[in-house]
């Protein structure tokens, strides 16, 4: 560890990461200045606790473990754990909006179909719309591309927990989105 | 190693585990084999991994603000940390 009680190893692993964190801390706390004070206050709750931190070790997910429990704890300690969020459906640059595929190849891919056209508020209000422990964990999983056992590291619980917590958040968004999808004809009600 | 073929209900109830690559090696020599023999559950599997697929492809990486960094580090050993909040 560096002579600086570790601040300069902090930072560069910090660094290293900064952009997915800045990405997770948007998504939970659902606006940049929010998003903001969240990455800071948990960077400064991960920096006292660094000498626990083993060199070599998953940074990110030992950080992520940090910033979502403060989030979290924060939440509970509000006492207002939002179910069903209504998200501006502005295309805020969240998400790609990208429509380069043909409609051949849409109507080969049912997903693309769907997906495709979707914007970008649409897909993040049905992330947003997700019970906060379904969200977190499906942040993890198609944001950050975690595996099950490092989310079952990231919200300390059972990697049994994580698999059956990730499927129903899956269901819940392949309705809402397919439900939606529906709505504005991209694809039949009955699909 | 002889291994019988599942039923579609069993198959589809490894579909998370094998789209996320957590199935055992017998399980997934199990469910590969399923796939190859059964269209409806090939196709199944083919549109939920799209899903995923294509879902992660529209979350672009989000790029923090430009000096972020700086302005956390400056405030690491001046932020305040309450003592009934979990660390790490």
């Amino acid at each position: 560890m560096s002579s600086d009680n570790g601040k300069s190893d902090f930072e560069a692993l910090l660094g290293g990461i900064m952009n997915a964190a800045y990405g997770m801390a948007l998504h939970l706390a659902r606006n940049t200045d929010d998003a903001e004070d969240l990455l800071q206050e948990a960077s400064v709750r991960a920096f006292t606790a660094f000498s626990t931190y083993q060199a070599g070790t998953n940074f990110k997910a030992w950080f992520f473990r940090i910033l979502i429990n403060h989030f979290l704890n924060d939440l509970k300690r509000r006492d207002s754990r939002p179910q069903q969020i209504q998200v501006e459906a502005e295309d805020d640059g969240m998400y790609d909006n990208a429509t380069g595929s043909s409609w051949f190849r849409r109507k080969q891919d049912p997903a693309h179909m769907l997906l495709d056209g979707l914007d970008a508020g649409e897909i993040k209000a049905a992330f947003a719309a997700l019970p906060e422990d379904f969200r977190v964990v499906a942040l993890l999983y198609f944001f950050d591309e975690f595996s099950y056992q490092q989310i079952a590291e990231v919200v300390g619980r059972p990697v049994g927990t994580v698999r059956s917590r990730l499927h129903r958040a899956r269901k819940i968004l392949q309705t809402q989105l397919r439900s939606l999808a529906a709505e504005k004809g991209i694809v039949p009600a009955t699909e | 190693m002889l291994l019988s073929l599942l039923t579609c209900r069993e198959a589809l109830k490894h579909l998370d585990d094998y789209l996320d690559r957590e199935l055992s090696e017998r399980d997934l020599v199990l469910v590969e084999k399923h796939l190859r023999i059964c269209r409806h559950c090939a196709r199944q599997f083919s549109d939920e991994a799209a899903f995923i697929r294509n879902l992660r492809s529209k979350m672009n990486r989000i790029e923090a603000p430009t000096g972020l960094l700086a302005k956390i580090a400056a405030g690491l050993e001046t932020g305040a940390v309450t003592p009934d909040q979990e660390v790490g």
